[in-house]
């Protein structure tokens, strides 16, 4: 295990003094559908980075994560580290996480709000944080221990929410999380859209957004889903990322926020499964929206 | 530890439905320790949702975990347990043997402790599906999960193969099959797993040269057979594991 991490800003801090990274297309290294080679190759000019996902694997994604290191710029996604965990996960997937990293050049590195183990015990999908004072506390903790050993700045980010337990509203425990843990968040639309899905709010998809503090949004993410009915009418979102459309109601809520996350380094159209053609058109479609709310977000380079 | 709790109890309450039903219909706590706040917040999913959500999951589980590495075994389970899927996947989330898996079952070991706790439980099973825990193995290697070596020949106690195209190509699921020995070769590149199927004797003498073991070792345990023959089986096996290494293993 590496020694802690050391330095004097803050997570959060370090993400702000981060470069604008622009409009980036979310692609897992071991789908062939996007290839990343083939966006590399074929689509260069239509993103302005790629947001790596691993499924969490640190044993097969040297090649690639040194691969996409020298081609593009980029931004990590790393998942099973299980922070919302009533402790923290094992030392050996800390490190995967950190060995991960070493390969790349990434200004921070996302991780989900949710476990994919409990009981030590793997699950089918991500289990959300539990929506309570004492996980928001553990969750905290769990963020600061991990951030000791993990060499960026950990970017915690809201799950998508089919069943949703605990009594406080998902934009307080975010809001917690980032002024608790230091850290800046990722927003994800959809995932936000999916809580106010199970309170049956989901007509109203910012509702108690001044809750959140949006200066600490340093990441925007958008993702294909479906909506399933069910019979008494509730709906639940499911998570589809390049599988489906970008629901309306998310785009509507990134017309709404564009222009109202003044540290905003980086918006993601996660297109796993998606076709390339599809995948540029998502991040086309993310981009048009947010340039006539927020013209002047755009990657560094492009401003200066 | 109350937030342990709560996370066993929403495992619980998600995997195994005999613990939801109880929870919703009697109020009997899915952790015995939780407390009355605890189980506020657990209703409080509600279990309408819950239900519908977990069906969705079993969907997910029967679609991404078992169909696509093991679909003849896992026809063969609805099949014979007279089940659609969704209640093939209940009740295998339900039952203890559940817990048996390692990340998503992808060794089968948790489906391999479900069939032998149902053919346990069933007479009627025992005598339709004797072979159910042979098919298994048989789709895990050519799934590749249990291959250990690029090349390894394994022995089945009924004729997996047979069963397993019946199952896949014309939807027959046999009924009381009887014992049939099957050996195959089972071959391993980075990409993709090949099948050959062999005699009794000429797996023991693949097994042979696989180990390095000369002709006159792998006779001794082949005292049938005059030593002229195991030369000539020999001889064939070795062309055989010759051409799968210059066409198959060496085209990963």
């Amino acid at each position: 295990m590496q020694q802690p991490a050391s330095g004097i800003d803050s997570p959060f801090q370090r993400c702000v003094d981060a470069p604008v990274m622009g409009f980036g297309l979310g692609i897992d290294i071991f789908d062939d559908s996007p290839a990343y080679q083939r966006l590399i190759e074929n689509h260069r000019e239509s993103f302005d980075y790629l947001e790596i996902y691993t499924r969490g694997d640190w044993e097969h994604s040297e090649p690639s994560l040194r691969e996409i290191a020298q081609a593009v710029p980029h931004t990590y996604h790393h998942e099973g580290l299980d922070p919302v965990g009533p402790r923290l996960c094992a030392r050996r997937k800390i490190e995967g996480c950190a060995q991960n990293l070493g390969f790349l050049n990434a200004p921070w590195c996302v991780e989900e709000l949710a476990v994919r183990y409990i009981d030590g015990r793997y699950t089918d999908f991500f289990f959300p944080a539990i929506l309570t004072q004492e996980s928001l506390e553990q969750s905290v903790r769990n963020l600061i221990t991990l951030q000791e050993y993990v060499p960026v700045p950990l970017l915690p980010e809201i799950a998508p929410y089919e069943i949703a337990m605990g009594d406080i509203h998902v934009l307080d425990f975010l809001s917690g999380i980032a002024h608790g843990a230091n850290m800046g968040v990722v927003l994800d639309l959809g995932h936000l859209w999916s809580w106010q899905l199970c309170q049956g709010k989901g007509d109203d998809p910012l509702e108690g957004i001044k809750r959140m503090d949006l200066s600490r949004v340093i990441e925007v993410h958008l993702a294909g889903a479906r909506v399933d009915k069910m019979p008494n009418g509730s709906r639940i979102y499911r998570d589809l990322h390049g599988a489906g459309p970008i629901p309306q109601a998310s785009l509507t809520m990134l017309e709404a926020l564009a222009d109202k996350m003044p540290n905003l380094r980086a918006i993601t159209v996660e297109v796993e499964n998606a076709t390339e053609a599809a995948a540029v058109e998502q991040l086309n479609q993310v981009r048009q929206i947010t340039a006539a709310v927020n013209p002047s977000f755009r990657r560094a380079d492009d401003a200066a | 530890m109350p937030l342990d709790d709560q996370w066993s109890a929403l495992y619980r309450l998600f995997y195994k439905r005999d613990v939801r039903k109880d929870f919703f219909d009697n109020g009997t706590r899915p952790v015995k320790s939780l407390s009355d706040s605890d189980v506020a917040l657990l209703q409080g999913i509600g279990a309408e949702r819950l239900e519908h959500v977990v069906a969705l999951h079993q969907r997910d589980i029967g679609a991404n975990w078992y169909q696509p590495r093991v679909p003849a075994t896992w026809l063969a389970l609805q099949s014979l347990l007279d089940f659609d899927e969704e209640e093939l996947v209940a009740s295998l989330t339900n039952s203890p043997a559940f817990e048996d898996r390692i990340d998503d079952d992808s060794n089968g070991q948790a489906l391999m402790a479900f069939i032998k706790e149902q053919i346990s439980r069933s007479m009627e099973l025992a005598t339709t599906g004797p072979w159910l825990p042979d098919l298994l193995r048989y789709e895990l290697y050519l799934a590749g999960k249990l291959n250990a070596k690029p090349a390894e020949v394994a022995h089945f106690e009924y004729a997996v193969g047979g069963i397993r195209e019946a199952l896949l190509e014309q939807a027959l699921c046999p009924d009381g099959e009887c014992p049939e020995e099957y050996h195959s070769l089972f071959v391993r590149n980075s990409n993709e797993i090949a099948e050959v199927a062999l005699d009794r004797d000429q797996a023991e003498v693949v097994r042979g040269i696989i180990a390095g073991e000369s002709v006159t070792r792998i006779s001794q345990r082949l005292p049938q057979l005059k030593i002229d023959d195991v030369t000539s089986i020999h001889e064939e096996c070795r062309n055989l594991l010759d051409s799968l290494s210059a066409d198959f293993l060496d085209a990963s």
